[in-house]
């Protein structure tokens, strides 16, 4: 950016409509008389409104009774013997996840290229998913794949805080 | 903030059982989810894939709901995790077996964009190449980056329902889109400023 007098974010939040009305007024009246400024918005806001419209799928009516003729078919969530076998599951997880992550990290090909590809804690998620899928038959009985779901779902279910790792596992931003 | 989300008084008749409720939670979001999935897998089967397996965890968590978050925030929160799985399980298939080509994402799906109608050739040329231009580059978005823009813009997202989405504070929010939206300019500046004369000179940000 070559003015100084606002900041890149605010010409962003400017461009969103996103600034609280005072800061709205302060940047807007700076805008108008800044070409620098202007261009710099001008830009954001024809790329953004890019982004908003690339393609979209459209699912139709057919897409709608496939969901709810699956979702008929789905059995109803054992909600308590789950949230009591839940702790117990995770321990047992823990305990042989490292054994599961060295050997998925002592198997992959060691080529630079696809170690890029995945990380070590992606490695570790991976392998997590791994040990539960062919476990919990054993720990529980209940189907696996569905107790997966059900449990991933859980810090939402107990409304706690969402785990942002479980959603950016590797911060590759570099701030 | 959910005493005014549409949607709850939905997801509540559906906890009661309501099946016409959930169908309609299903057909008001759809479009929505498999889009959002298939900016994420670039194939609408595996996007529609994910949709449906979003809407049965909907569907099976649908007794324990607290309208504690909107209904929206929910969904978009359960799409990106389920995108961004598959995802990574697609990278451990082309990791484990090295004959996949690289770059493996089916893209077909995305063949729509070159039957622009009734517009001159290298226009269509032209546009074509952007959209093509853009899919790379929200492709090669850091993962948090590209959420975030894709949440914001693509979905429509306001800052603070991304903000809530993400779990992320509000400055923390807007500091990724800025991030993401100056790549993205940078990145089409040639396309943004073709035709307009003094184009094409490239800034440097400080982002």
């Amino acid at each position: 950016m070559k003015c100084k007098q606002t900041s890149i974010e605010q010409l962003v939040a400017h461009a969103d409509g996103e600034l609280d009305a005072r800061e709205e007024e302060t940047v807007a009246r700076h805008v108008a008389s800044c070409a620098a400024c202007a261009r710099e918005v001008d830009l954001l806001r024809r790329s953004g409104a890019l982004v908003a419209g690339m393609t979209r799928l459209t699912p139709g009516a057919a897409f709608t009774r496939r969901v709810v003729a699956a979702a008929r078919r789905a059995p109803a969530p054992p909600r308590g013997a789950l949230r009591r076998l839940w702790p117990a599951a995770a321990a047992a997880a823990a305990v042989l996840l490292a054994a599961v992550a060295a050997r998925v990290w002592l198997t992959a090909p060691s080529s630079a290229d696809a170690g890029a590809l995945l990380t070590a804690r992606e490695e570790r998620e991976i392998a997590a998913d791994l040990y539960v899928l062919s476990n919990l038959d054993a720990l529980r009985g209940a189907e696996a794949e569905e107790l997966i779901s059900l449990v991933e779902d859980l810090d939402i279910l107990e409304g706690t805080e969402p785990e942002v790792s479980g959603l950016f596992p590797d911060d590759e931003d570099g701030g | 903030m959910t005493a005014n989300d549409p949607d709850t008084d939905l997801m509540l008749r559906c906890a009661r059982g309501d099946e016409s409720a959930f169908e309609e939670i299903v057909r008001r979001y759809q479009g929505r989810i498999a889009s959002l999935a298939f900016r994420y897998l670039g194939s609408a089967a595996d996007a529609e894939d994910v949709a449906q397996e979003v809407f049965l965890r909907v569907h099976r968590a649908r007794e324990t709901y607290e309208p504690t978050a909107k209904l929206s925030t929910w969904i978009h929160r359960i799409t990106v995790n389920a995108s961004l799985n598959l995802l990574r399980r697609r990278r451990v298939r082309r990791h484990l077996n090295a004959e996949m080509p690289a770059g493996g994402a089916d893209r077909e799906a995305d063949a729509d964009f070159e039957d622009p109608t009734a517009k001159r050739p290298h226009e269509a040329l032209l546009e074509a190449e952007l959209a093509a231009v853009l899919r790379e580059i929200i492709e090669r978005l850091p993962e948090r980056q590209r959420t975030a823009i894709l949440l914001n813009k693509y979905q429509g997202l306001s800052y603070e329902d991304t903000a809530a989405t993400l779990g992320l504070s509000l400055p923390a929010v807007k500091s990724l889109l800025t991030r993401a939206r100056v790549n993205i300019k940078e990145a089409l500046l040639p396309y943004l400023t073709a035709g307009r004369s003094g184009a094409g000179t490239a800034e440097d940000d400080d982002a």
